[in-house]
């Protein structure tokens, strides 16, 4: 996989800086792009999209769980064969 | 340096970043206050000698640092297990396991310990010189008035840096502090003339 586009709902902190940069440390990442979508009382969410090469999708959700976050869904995805 | 860069990210992210200061604040002044008490207590109402002023303080700090310890860490729990609810009811899922609920947690745990370190630290610092007396190196009427001076300063310089956090005056805030202890002086003198 080298590109997934994703609708996360996350708390306002981590801030959305902060949330990249971990989603940046996942194996086979090398782009993170972080967009505001909305912002609510308690959360914010965000259209995320990754980029890299053979993207470990299994430890990119599990670092958005850690971070206290919910992928609502997953809008687009590139796989290169 | 890595445990500081956890600790900030702690605090940042259960956004308990004031609670800290504030305990350390609240609890230096009242191990102060307390020292004090005993000090001017054992002095003028009483004729107590070093060692047992020293006994007594020391007797003193311990049940603070214990009593604020166990007592923030209950309040803060509390307060930090609410936030995290609130987050989980926004969030609509469980967020156990997460940084956030891990960071909330050692919240309580940081707070607990600043409360009991501040107590006992500003504590300790106004009794230092009674130390000195038992060990043979001030005499007892030295210790008196260092142990006052020493006190009053530190009073003093806690209401200074609640005037910079306030962004105040900081000689108005640091005399606002150094007048309870004076309160507390005036107390014991009149106590002392009644008794």
């Amino acid at each position: 996989m080298s590109r997934v586009v994703l609708d996360i709902l996350k708390p306002h902190i981590p801030s959305l800086v902060e949330f990249c940069r971990e989603i940046s440390k996942v194996r086979g990442v090398k782009k993170v792009n972080g967009l505001v979508v909305e912002v609510d009382a308690e959360t914010d969410s965000i259209r995320l999209t990754v980029e890299g090469k053979d993207i470990d999708f299994d430890e990119l959700q599990s670092v958005v769980k850690r971070l206290g976050a919910a992928i609502h869904s997953v809008d687009e995805v590139l796989v290169e064969g | 340096m890595r445990m500081f860069k956890r600790l900030k990210r702690t605090l940042r992210y259960s956004n308990s970043a004031e609670y800290p200061r504030r305990y350390a604040v609240m609890n230096a002044f009242d191990g102060l206050i307390t020292i004090l008490g005993i000090i001017l207590g054992s002095k003028l109402l009483g004729s107590a000698e070093a060692g047992q002023i020293v006994a007594a303080s020391v007797g003193a700090l311990i049940a603070m640092g214990i009593s604020g310890a166990s007592g923030t860490y209950m309040t803060e729990m509390a307060e930090q297990e609410r936030k995290i609810k609130e987050l989980q009811d926004a969030m609509l899922t469980n967020l156990e396991g997460t940084v956030l609920v891990k960071a909330h947690r050692e919240a309580a745990v940081v707070s607990a310990l600043v409360d009991s370190a501040a107590a006992i630290f500003a504590g300790l610092l106004a009794v230092a010189p009674y130390f000195l007396t038992v060990a043979g190196y001030l005499s007892e009427v030295a210790a008196f008035y260092s142990s006052l001076i020493i006190s009053l300063s530190l009073l003093f310089t806690l209401g200074v840096f609640l005037g910079k956090v306030a962004g105040r005056s900081l000689l108005f805030s640091g005399l606002k502090a150094l007048g309870i202890g004076c309160i507390t002086l005036l107390f014991l003198l009149l106590l002392n003339l009644v008794l």
